[in-house]
């Protein structure tokens, strides 16, 4: 939507992107067939942390933001679905600062938040389950749990 | 003496060839077009997509029971002209959507003033972003039970809608919804947003989750290629009812347990209970057809959610798949009410009769007649001062709801209008302005000969925004960012006339350019128009400084202001122009214009 404060923010975040970013990951506005580009709708990626069970996969994220934002956080929904206590089995991504009501705040950057899902890939919160397999895995089974992390990373890469 | 005339004479304005846009017809436009008629305006255009329904006649006084199903801003224009006016009015009504594509940007610059008087943000928000580009002034208001504003937006002047942007609908969080939910209004979103949408709009919803078991033993791989096996499909030979009962019995048996047993859930919370249909005696779901003011018992509900299930199946089977929820279809609202009274009470919370429910769902915020009325009322007045150019005196107008026991809340009460916020993202640094054809510019040549030789940019990228929100990117200076499909785009767009892209790109168009090499941003508004030689010789004009701009605007207000007050100034002798300065003058000093007690 054209004079909207989501699209100048989104804008911005663009730009700030380009200019620095953190190495492996990628983040743009979904291109459609006939070239337009849809600024609400972004395809990221976000490569598993060095030296934990997710190192070596990509992982698939979409980014889906709405008018209100940045006083709503954007939907993040890994798609492919992901295995992981803290993601829905639609791949919706359960985490307190994509949360209005807990931390969101609007200075958060695409950046950061990006940042913060890779960091809760290795450090999920068993208070707050989302996905039941994994979340009996990680809290009952560890090496069940792990060697499902590792087969799904080895699945996942570029 | 004619309307126009009385008005110039208490007001100073000349309404007389203003042409003045309103947008919307409902309940502050019906009050709008009827105050302007009677003040003499002459030229008026009302646009506006809605056809008029059973329930706004209780507020949009232009609409009598027989002109239902017609749209609104037609019989306005209709009806308005019945009001005693002067000769040479001339009314025209569009039945469409202001933010359509035939709404141009020269479109809005054809109007002296716009007026809002809309219902919704998106809409608000469109024309105040057509407005800014376009240059001329607009009135916004709003009414929302017994509050109401009015104020003016003139670009580089005054705040625009987005400087303080609107707060945004409450949401929730979708774990709150699914998992644990503490409130009604929880209850109320999970039945209207996840198991209505996923049941009759069949749109995918989060209402798969967590508490899904099903293809849990799955491998991560096959389980991404193969998504678990669908429990809210109804099979060949399933009845309408036995399919109902099997969805209550996941939703509020099955997956309950299942949550359950997530023990961290309820480390701090307390348990949901679930509900065992089989154990329950089920009354006649018609019986409850009236039943508005008091909550559904569990057994109520359960009858209700049934048979709503089965009627919609059956008799509204055309619809199963493309149904959205409506607060006014009589099924939709009582499934809503008992899916979310049934889950309420699975969670321990009150549950709310249907009467509650629809207003929740349905976000209803009463509309009183009297507040539209005086709403209608201020814009006009500002309308005046503006196209008197006396847009220093123009107020920040404001209704409150009177508040008993404390004297000092007035009932009308105006302040003065801030100037824009310096890092508004609509209304700030005004983009300079790039005049050229079209039709005859190729991306090349505007990357070339204005872009790198004009404006020295080095490697620019250049994002477009079109007046509706259309986007594109034309080219990608950070070259490492590219990958062929991209690159292959960018190349195809070269030869390109600007206005053949698959964004055309028109006036009003907006683009961005930056180059992160030089750390070098500029925003361009494109201008279509055919230049002669004479006029520019490159073939294109490009505006200084948007400071000048401004600059030139304050001065032309500035002139306003100096020769409104002459006009003043001569008419001193009058007494009617005496009489309404008078009352400004009081306005201003008191800063109020009622005081209730």
């Amino acid at each position: 939507m054209a004079g909207s404060v989501a699209r100048g923010r989104l804008q911005e975040e663009r730009k700030m992107w380009r200019r620095d970013h953190p190495h492996g990951f990628v983040a743009k506005p979904r291109s459609h067939a006939d070239g337009s580009q849809d600024m609400m709708l972004w395809d990221c990626v976000i490569p598993g942390k060095k030296d934990t069970i997710w190192e070596g996969g990509m992982y698939k994220l979409i980014m889906e933001f709405t008018d209100e934002y940045p006083a709503k956080p954007p939907k993040c929904k890994f798609c492919p679905p992901l295995f992981h206590p803290n993601v829905y089995p639609s791949g919706t991504v359960c985490l307190s600062i994509l949360n209005e009501e807990k931390d969101w705040k609007a200075s958060i950057t695409i950046k950061q938040i990006l940042l913060g899902i890779q960091d809760l890939l290795d450090n999920p919160n068993p208070d707050d389950p989302a996905q039941k397999e994994p979340y009996l895995a990680f809290t009952k089974d560890k090496v069940a749990y792990v060697r499902k992390v590792r087969e799904q990373a080895a699945s996942m890469q570029m | 003496m004619s309307r126009a005339a009385t008005t110039l004479a208490i007001t100073g304005c000349d309404v007389r060839g203003k042409k003045i846009l309103v947008v919307g017809a409902g309940g502050i436009g019906c009050e709008l077009v009827k105050n302007l008629v009677l003040s003499g305006f002459e030229k008026i255009l009302m646009v506006d997509l809605d056809t008029i329904d059973y329930s706004n006649l209780n507020r949009q006084f232009l609409f009598r029971a027989k002109h239902v199903g017609r749209p609104k801003a037609d019989v306005a224009r209709e009806s308005a002209l019945e009001f005693p006016h002067d000769e040479g009015i001339e009314i025209t009504s569009q039945h469409a959507n202001i933010k359509s594509q035939a709404f141009t940007l020269d479109f809005f610059r054809s109007f002296s003033i716009v007026l809002n008087a809309l219902d919704n943000v998106d809409a608000r928000r469109h024309v105040n972003h057509a407005c800014l580009l376009a240059g001329v002034p607009l009135i916004e208001s709003g009414t929302q039970g017994y509050l109401g504003q009015v104020y003016v937006i003139l670009k580089g002047k005054t705040q625009c809608y987005m400087c303080d942007p609107p707060a945004p609908p409450k949401t929730y969080p979708i774990c709150t919804i699914r998992n644990h939910p503490d409130k009604p209004v929880h209850c109320i979103a999970w039945a209207k947003e996840l198991l209505f949408k996923k049941l009759f709009a069949g749109e995918e919803t989060d209402l798969v989750d967590a508490t899904e078991a099903e293809g849990a033993e799955q491998e991560p791989s096959e389980r991404a290629a193969a998504p678990p096996p669908e429990r809210f499909q109804r099979q060949e030979d399933e009845d309408a009812t036995s399919y109902a009962r099997r969805v209550f019995a996941t939703v509020f048996e099955v997956d309950v347990k299942r949550l359950l047993s997530m023990e961290t859930l309820w480390k701090e919370r307390a348990k949901p209970t679930a509900i065992d249909l089989s154990g329950l005696a089920l009354p006649d779901a018609a019986t409850l057809a009236e039943v508005e003011q008091r909550p559904w018992s569990i057994e109520e509900c359960s009858a209700v959610f049934i048979e709503t299930i089965r009627f919609i199946l059956e008799e509204r089977g055309s619809e199963v798949g493309s149904l959205s929820f409506d607060k006014d279809d009589p099924q939709a609202l009582d499934f809503v009410t008992a899916a979310a009274n049934l889950r309420a009470s699975i969670f321990g919370i009150p549950r709310l009769s249907r009467w509650d429910v629809k207003e929740i769902a349905g976000n209803i915020i009463p509309a009183i007649a009297t507040t539209n009325a005086i709403i209608a009322g201020f814009i006009v007045l500002e309308a005046f001062k503006v196209l008197a150019g006396r847009v220093d005196e123009c107020k920040y107008a404001v209704c409150n709801r009177h508040l008993a026991g404390r004297k000092r809340d007035l009932l009308l009460n105006n302040t003065t209008l801030d100037p824009p916020r310096p890092d508004c993202t609509v209304c700030s640094g005004s983009p300079r302005k790039l005049t050229l054809d079209t039709t005859k510019w190729t991306v090349q040549a505007l990357l070339e000969t204005i872009l790198r030789q004009h404006l020295s940019f080095q490697s620019p990228t250049i994002d477009c925004e079109t007046l509706w929100g259309m986007h594109d990117q034309l080219c990608e200076g950070a070259v490492d960012e590219i990958d062929e499909e991209e690159a292959q785009k960018y190349e195809r767009y070269l030869p390109l006339a600007l206005s053949a892209l698959p964004v055309p790109i028109t006036s009003g168009t907006v683009l961005d350019l930056f180059d992160t090499s030089q750390d070098l941003s500029m925003k361009i508004m494109v201008e279509h128009r055919a230049l002669s030689h004479e006029e520019a010789p490159l073939g294109f004009l490009l505006s200084e400084e948007a400071q000048e701009e401004a600059k030139e605007a304050s001065h032309a207000v500035a002139d306003a202001v100096k020769s409104a007050k002459r006009v003043r100034t001569e008419d001193d002798e009058r007494d009617p122009a005496e009489t309404a300065m008078k009352m400004r003058a009081k306005e201003d000093d008191a800063d109020e214009i009622v005081l209730l007690d």
